[in-house]
C-alpha cells in the first residue's frame, strides 16, 4: 500500500528523468559522429562497436568549445552577483514591512514568475533594446531575482528583529548592526539562493538565446543549435553531459562549503 | 535602500505590463498605444487557426499535467511524510532533481526517448514531460500542508471505522483541500509558460501557445504576439490570485 | 473484557512496552499509571490497533485482535489532544464511526444527538470543535468514542488538558458515565491522584513494564517494588 502511493512518481521519474539521463550519456558515446533524429535510435544500446569519446575530446578541447564553457561560466558569476544583490535587497524589503505589506511584496515579485517567461523576454527587450550582453544579463537576472528574493525573505523571517535593536542599543550603527548581525544570520538564505541561481544561470538558456547575439550564446543554447540545426546529437549530448558533470560538481562543493560555514 | 528596493521591484514589474499595453497599439510595430486603442490583434488571434488550435492544444496538455503532477504529488508526499521509509532522504532528492537539472539536458533527452515510442506526437508526451517538472512544485507545496495535519485525526478515523480510503476521503483531503488547488494551480501555470521541453518535444499536432510565439520573438516580432502573451496571462493570472488567498495571515493552523 | 498477553514493543533499539500482560474484566476501569515516557501511551495504542505489538497478543471478548487494523476492533479512544475533525461540525465528529458503518442518516443523527445530550452538551451540534471550550471538546471526543458501542473504551490522558475545576468535575462525570454504560475502560495517566479517584483497579507502569496491578489499597499496603512505594509517596 506505502509503496504504492510512490509508484506513480516513481514510474514518471524513471520514464521521465533516469531513461533521458541514460540516454543522453549513450548518445554522447556514439562513435558516428552525427545522429540525427532519423535514425533507429532503438538499436544503438547493442550496436557492438559504435562507442567513442570523440564527442568528449571535442567538446574538451576545441577553443570554440572552451570559449563557450567560459562565457557560461562568467554570465553565471555576473548574473549570480546581482541577482543575489537584487534578491537581498527585495528580500530585506519584505522582512521590513508590515504584515500586509509583506504579502503584497511577495505577490509582486511573484508575479513575473506567473507571466509567461516569453512575455517576460519580449518585455525585456522593448526595455534594453537591441541583443547583446547587457539585455542578456538583465533578462537573467530578472528572471532569476524573484526566486533569490523569497528564498532570502525567509531565512531573514527567522531573524528576530529585537537583535538588530539589542545591537544598536548596545552602541551599533544602524550599518554595522546590519554587517553584524542581520547579514551573518541570514547567510543559510543567501548561501541556498547562491546554490540554486549558479545553477540555473549557468543552464541559461532562453534569456542568452532570445536576448543575445551569437557572442552570448551558452552551452544550453549550443545544445539547443546542435539538436535542431547542425543535427549533431552526439555533441550535443556530450555538452549536456559536461555540463551536468560541472553543475554537480560546483552543486557538491558549494553544499560542502555551505555546510562548513553553517 | 527601501527605493531601490521599490525600483527593483519596479523594474521586474515593467515587462509584463508593457506587453499587456503594446497588445492594444494600432500600429503595426511593437509601440506603445498612444490616442487610439484596438483590439485588432486579439480579433486576429482568435480568427487564425493555428493560434486558436494552439490555445486549445496548450489547455488540453495543461490540465493533464495537473492532474497528472498533483494525484502523484499528493500520492508521494502522503507515503513520505506519514511513513517511515529507507532512503527517504534519497527518494526526495530525486523528486526534487528536475528543478536544478540544466533544462535542455532533460528536453534533449526526452526527445530520444519520445521519439521511440507511440506516445510521440500526441498531448500526452507533453503533459509528461511537463509533470516532470510540475511534480517538484506540487510536492513541496503538498508535503508542507500534509506535515500540518495532525497523524492522530487519521488514527482517530481509523478507530471509528474508517479504512485508507475513507480516511482519505473524508479527513486527509478535505483538510489539505487549499494546497491540492494551489498545487494544481502551480501545475496549470507551468505547464502553460513551459518552453524549453515543448520546443523540443511538440510536432505540428501539438504546438502549444508558447511554441507558436517563439519563432515570431526572434524573428518577426508584432503586436499580435504580445496579445497572444496577455491572453497566456490572463489563463495563469487566477493562479496568482489563489496563490495570494493561500499566504493570507491565518489564524493559528488548526 | 480485553487481555493483554505479553505484549512487548520496540521502536528501533528502545523498547516501549516489556512483556505487559494485564486483564479486564468487564464494565471494569483499569487505570494504567506511570511517569512520561513509560510505555502507557503505546500500551493503550496497541489495545487500539495504532500501533502493532511486537509480540504477544491482545483478545477482545476472547477474539485475538493482535494483527487488526483499528477500523476491524470496535474500540473507542479518547486521544489525548482530542482529535476532532476540524472542518467537521460537533454533530458530523460524533456521527462519523456510525457514517462509517452505514448507519442510516436519521437514525444516526438521533443517536448521537443522544449521546451528545448524554455528555451534557446539547445544543452544540451545528458548531466547529474550534469554538469549544477544552472541557467541550473532550465530551465531544467522549461522545464520539462512546455512540459506536465500543466493546472498549480508551482514554489516553483525558484531564491533562483541562484547567483544575473543569478537570475535577469532568473526572466525577466520566466516572459517572462509565458506570452507567457499564463500559469495559483503560484510562492512561501519570496523576496519582486521578487513578485513585477514579479507578477500580491501577496498573502501575515504568520503562515499559508493568511493575504491579490492583485495587489501590494493595498498591499502598503491598508494593511489589522500591518504584511502586515511591509513586505512591508511602511507605509500606
Amino acid at each position: 500500500m506505502r509503496k504504492l502511493l510512490l509508484a506513480p512518481s516513481a514510474l514518471l521519474w524513471l520514464a521521465g528523468v533516469l531513461t533521458p539521463l541514460v540516454f543522453v550519456l549513450r548518445m554522447s558515446l556514439y562513435s558516428r559522429g552525427d545522429i540525427s533524429g532519423e535514425k533507429r535510435l532503438d538499436l544503438l544500446f547493442y550496436q557492438p562497436g559504435t562507442w567513442s569519446l570523440e564527442s568528449f575530446a571535442k567538446v574538451l578541447t576545441e577553443p570554440f568549445y572552451q570559449r563557450l564553457f567560459g562565457f557560461t561560466a562568467v554570465l553565471a558569476m555576473v548574473v549570480t552577483t546581482l541577482t543575489l544583490l537584487f534578491g537581498y535587497l527585495l528580500g530585506y524589503a519584505v522582512y521590513r514591512a508590515s504584515p500586509r505589506g509583506k504579502i503584497a511584496l511577495i505577490l509582486l515579485i511573484a508575479l513575473p514568475k506567473f507571466t509567461n517567461i516569453l512575455v517576460f523576454v519580449y518585455g525585456v527587450k522593448i526595455i534594453f533594446g537591441p541583443n547583446g550582453f547587457l539585455p542578456v544579463v538583465a533578462g537573467e537576472v530578472m528572471l532569476l531575482v524573484p526566486y533569490a528574493a523569497l528564498t532570502i525573505a525567509a531565512a531573514l523571517e527567522a531573524v528576530p528583529y529585537h537583535l538588530v535593536e539589542a545591537a544598536r542599543g548596545l552602541g551599533a550603527s544602524s550599518i554595522s548592526a546590519f554587517w553584524r548581525v542581520t547579514l551573518p544570520l541570514s547567510m543559510p538564505g543567501v548561501s541556498a539562493a547562491a546554490i540554486l541561481t549558479v545553477l540555473w544561470s549557468a543552464s541559461a538558456f532562453l534569456g542568452p538565446y532570445l536576448l543575445g547575439q551569437p557572442a552570448q550564446y551558452t552551452v544550453a543554447v549550443e545544445v539547443e543549435r546542435q539538436m535542431h540545426q547542425d543535427l549533431n546529437w552526439t555533441i550535443a549530448a556530450a555538452l549536456n553531459v559536461v555540463l551536468i558533470a560541472i553543475l554537480g560538481a560546483a552543486a557538491y562543493t558549494m553544499s560542502a562549503v555551505r555546510r562548513r560555514l553553517a | 535602500m527601501k527605493r531601490l528596493a521599490y525600483l527593483v521591484l519596479g523594474l521586474l514589474l515593467t515587462p509584463m505590463a508593457l506587453s499587456i499595453l503594446v497588445s492594444f497599439t494600432p500600429s503595426r510595430y511593437l509601440e506603445l498605444p498612444r490616442d487610439e486603442w484596438t483590439l485588432a490583434w486579439y480579433r486576429q488571434f482568435f480568427g487564425s487557426p493555428v493560434w486558436v488550435q494552439a490555445l486549445g492544444n496548450s489547455l488540453v496538455i495543461a490540465a493533464l499535467t495537473a492532474a497528472f503532477s498533483v494525484t502523484s504529488a499528493l500520492a508521494t508526499a502522503m507515503a513520505l511524510v506519514r511513513h517511515h521509509f529507507r532512503w527517504k532522504a534519497a527518494w526526495e532528492g530525486a523528486l526534487l532533481l528536475p528543478m536544478v537539472l540544466p533544462s535542455v539536458a532533460l528536453a534533449a533527452g526526452m526527445l530520444a526517448v519520445v521519439r521511440l515510442t507511440p506516445l510521440w506526437g500526441n498531448h500526452l508526451s507533453l503533459a509528461f514531460a511537463h509533470s516532470v517538472l510540475a511534480i517538484p512544485v506540487a510536492y513541496l507545496v503538498l508535503r508542507a500542508s500534509l506535515k500540518q495535519v495532525d497523524p492522530n485525526l487519521e488514527a482517530a478515523a481509523r478507530g471509528l471505522g474508517a479504512g485508507p480510503w475513507q480516511v482519505f476521503r473524508f479527513v486527509t483531503l478535505p483538510l489539505v483541500i487549499p494546497a491540492v488547488l494551489a498545487a494544481t494551480l502551480f501545475a496549470l501555470v507551468i505547464s502553460l509558460n513551459e518552453i524549453t521541453l515543448t520546443l523540443f518535444l511538440a510536432t505540428r499536432y501539438t504546438e502549444t501557445l508558447p511554441r507558436v510565439i517563439w519563432p515570431n520573438l526572434r524573428f518577426a516580432i508584432t503586436p499580435l504576439v504580445a496579445a497572444a502573451s496577455v491572453i497566456l496571462l490572463a489563463l495563469t493570472l487566477p493562479a496568482l490570485v489563489a496563490a495570494g488567498w493561500w499566504l493570507r495571515p491565518r489564524r493559528g493552523n488548526r | 473484557m480485553i487481555e493483554f498477553q505479553e505484549v512487548s514493543k520496540n521502536f528501533g533499539a528502545v523498547t516501549a512496552v516489556r512483556n505487559a500482560s494485564l486483564a479486564l474484566a468487564d464494565g471494569e476501569l483499569l487505570a494504567v499509571l506511570g511517569p512520561s515516557g513509560c510505555g502507557k501511551t503505546t500500551l493503550l495504542r496497541i489495545a487500539g490497533g495504532y500501533e502493532q505489538a511486537g509480540s504477544g497478543s491482545v483478545r477482545i471478548h476472547g477474539r485475538d485482535v493482535t494483527r487488526l487494523a483499528p477500523e476491524a476492533r470496535n474500540v473507542g479512544m479518547v486521544f489525548q489532544n482530542y482529535a476532532l475533525f476540524p472542518h467537521m461540525s460537533v454533530l458530523d465528529n460524533v456521527e462519523f464511526g456510525l457514517r462509517m458503518r452505514g448507519v442510516a442518516k436519521e437514525e444516526r443523527g438521533a443517536r448521537a444527538a443522544a449521546m451528545l445530550s448524554l455528555v451534557g452538551l446539547d445544543g452544540a451540534e451545528k458548531r466547529k470543535p474550534a469554538e469549544l471550550s477544552g472541557g467541550q471538546q473532550q465530551r465531544v471526543a467522549l461522545a464520539r468514542a462512546l455512540v459506536i458501542e465500543p466493546a472498549v473504551l480508551l482514554l489516553d490522558e483525558p484531564l491533562a488538558n483541562l484547567d483544575r475545576n473543569e478537570r475535577l468535575r469532568m473526572r466525577d462525570e466520566l466516572r459517572a458515565l462509565q458506570q452507567r454504560l457499564r463500559i469495559t475502560t483503560i484510562l492512561v495517566t501519570h496523576d496519582q491522584e486521578e487513578a485513585l479517584a477514579i479507578a477500580d483497579r491501577i496498573a502501575v507502569m515504568d520503562a515499559g513494564r508493568i511493575e504491579q496491578t490492583g485495587r489501590a489499597l494493595d498498591l499502598c499496603l503491598n508494593p511489589a517494588s522500591p518504584f511502586v512505594s515511591s509513586f505512591f509517596g508511602l511507605r509500606g
